[in-house]
């Protein structure tokens, strides 16, 4: 599995890799802006970081979909599926590789994010200002514990939703590679597939929690963010299964 | 080597080794390859290049020394019988086809010392 | 060891691939898989390497029916190119290396030397008469018990030909099974001792490849012919 897990990490590098390059330059724009003075730089530059998290995670997502596709879909599926591991293994390394680079790639831009504050906060406040800057976080830090908790744990939800969005698509993935293999409408029928089951589990979720949202509490946002994590856990097993007794490649 | 459609595939090596000791390619007593050398050297199939030293020995045109490999028999007389063997062979056809052409024998030797040499590499 | 295809039938949708094909193959021998293209070759083999579910019957591998475990012993060549474009030659080997226990990397690399293949060649660059010794190599690396050749001589010249036949041979033992499958009957008539027919997807007979000219004075290509009668190979 650890073997299947590297050639996943290495399948991933190069989309990885680009993302990188763009958000350094970005930085770098944002470092000029910022000690060049040039607000307009600045202020483009912030935006684009600031998007750049988001879609950062999302390509990720996307991209690893493609790859199970390409996985699935064309004479590459020889290199995984001739050697001596089940599905289980080849589809579980998948999962892992994809979850573990969305949360480093969070915790990566989260870091960022936090570096550039300071950068911000140390240039514009001086370095008085700073350090009265944290003295009023301290003093209001009962509060503040609530409020960054909360965020962390609307963040987790956002997380593990996105999570169970990719467990779906490669269900749908491997289901339209099962049994509809050779046709054209290949790609609309997991499209199809896709887009019911996370209408209808959205349904159920949303009429009993009413939707992940900052403004809950923190306990509920964490209910959530299982909820999502299990349903991803059952949706790989289904996977697995389906992909272990039905897939011919 | 290219093969005959119809002769069976081990006869026609095993033709081509006898040929090959006959004319000192291969010396009295050399040892022979290995049966899977001799599969990639004829591109035959293994059990065919077992088949072929089998049918040599019986022929005693090869021997076996036990661990040690096959090697071509140093009975000179035997290779020179062989000779013989095959020449009648080759004179048989020879005939056979100039019978259907309607030659005589008479007229066949004329040919044959009318004709050029041969030169063989 | 032993490989029994018992009653295999795979149907797509719309169309029957394979049906009640069953045979034993036995180790000690080359086996010619013949057939015209689209006659089921390819995917009788899939299935036996697992890449492929039987729709019904099974290919029994001692006597279990093959799943994951088998394909340890049982080694599957496609056609087509299936490595990763990234790859280099080198990182074929090691991917083998990776992932199967009977891979020799030793091997691989006395196979590369033969037939002059570098391994910081480029996957993307190669030709196709280097892509198809490649593939013979990497798989030849192994020491398997069954190794499947789907059409290893399609599209290469013919010195190519002739160092992948040699490759075969000097891997072919008395303890493993080959099934070259093929539709130029003539270029493996010497190479292979038995030869297996397949017609529209169902098994048309066995036949002892020096058998046919010794009993019958007929050779394999004459026999296909026989079979197939009017198809023509191309």
């Amino acid at each position: 599995m650890l073997k299947l897990f590297k050639y996943e990490l290495r399948k991933t590098r190069d989309i990885k890799v680009i993302m990188l390059c763009i958000t350094a330059i970005l930085e770098v724009f944002f470092l000029i802006g910022l000690y060049g003075e040039n607000e307009r730089v600045f202020s483009i530059s912030c935006f684009f970081l600031f998007i750049m998290a988001f879609v950062a995670t999302v390509i990720i997502g996307v991209h690893s979909m493609k790859l199970l596709k390409n996985d699935l879909n064309t004479k590459q599926a020889y290199m995984l599926f001739m050697t001596p591991n089940n599905s289980y293994k080849i589809l579980g390394a998948k999962v892992i590789e994809n979850g573990v680079s969305i949360f480093l790639a969070g915790a990566f831009f989260f870091l960022l994010g936090v570096l550039d504050m300071t950068l911000i906060l140390g240039k514009y406040g001086g370095l008085s200002d700073l350090i009265e800057f944290v003295n009023e976080l301290l003093a209001y830090r009962d509060m503040d514990m609530i409020s960054v908790g909360l965020m962390a744990s609307y963040a987790f939800v956002q997380i593990a939703h996105w999570l169970y969005i990719i467990a779906v698509a490669f269900f749908a993935i491997v289901l339209s590679a099962t049994f509809f293999n050779g046709k054209k409408w290949n790609s609309f029928a997991s499209l199809g597939i896709f887009i019911a089951i996370v209408v209808v589990v959205n349904v159920i979720i949303n009429a009993i929690f009413g939707g992940a949202s900052v403004t809950i509490s923190s306990t509920q946002n964490l209910i959530m963010a299982a909820i999502f994590l299990v349903l991803s856990v059952i949706m790989y097993f289904i996977t697995a299964w389906i992909m272990d007794n039905s897939l011919s490649v | 080597m290219k093969y005959d459609t119809n002769a069976p595939i081990y006869l026609q090596v095993v033709d081509a080794i006898k040929l090959d000791i006959i004319n000192g390619k291969i010396s009295p007593g050399e040892k022979l390859p290995s049966g899977r050398d001799l599969a990639v050297l004829y591109t035959i199939n293994p059990n065919t290049s077992a088949r072929v030293y089998t049918e040599l020995e019986a022929q005693g045109i090869c021997y076996t020394k036990r661990g040690m490999g096959t090697y071509a028999t140093e009975d000179l007389e035997r290779i020179k019988e062989c000779r013989d063997e095959m020449a009648n062979e080759t004179l048989n056809k020879f005939l056979v086809s100039l019978k259907q052409l309607g030659i005589s024998k008479e007229e066949a030797i004329d040919m044959i010392n009318q004709a050029n040499d041969i030169c063989i590499l | 060891m032993k490989l029994e295809s018992i009653n295999v039938t795979k149907k797509f949708p719309g169309k029957v691939a394979i049906e009640n094909i069953s045979m034993t193959l036995e180790p000690g021998h080359i086996y010619a898989l013949l057939g015209p293209n689209g006659s089921g070759k390819t995917t009788w083999m899939k299935t036996v390497a697992g890449l492929i579910k039987a729709t019904s019957g099974e290919v029994r591998y001692n006597d279990v029916t093959v799943n994951t475990d088998s394909r340890k012993k049982i080694a599957y060549m496609s056609t087509e190119p299936y490595f990763y474009d990234w790859m280099t030659v080198g990182d074929v080997g090691k991917y083998y290396q990776d992932f199967f226990e009977d891979f020799s990397m030793e091997k691989y690399d006395e196979l590369l030397a033969g037939m002059s293949l570098d391994k910081k060649l480029k996957i993307k660059t190669l030709s196709s008469g280097m892509m198809a010794k490649l593939k013979i190599a990497v798989t030849m690396g192994r020491n398997a018990d069954v190794y499947m050749l789907d059409e290893p001589l399609n599209g290469i010249d013919l010195i190519a030909r002739d160092e992948v036949m040699r490759m075969v041979l000097t891997s072919a033992s008395e303890d493993n099974i080959m099934i070259i499958s093929s539709h130029l009957v003539e270029e493996l008539e010497a190479l292979v001792d038995r030869a297996i027919f397949i017609q529209d997807g169902h098994f048309a007979g066995m036949y002892d490849v020096e058998q046919l000219r010794v009993m019958d004075s007929i050779s394999l290509a004459d026999k296909y012919r026989a079979v197939y009668g009017g198809v023509r190979e191309a």
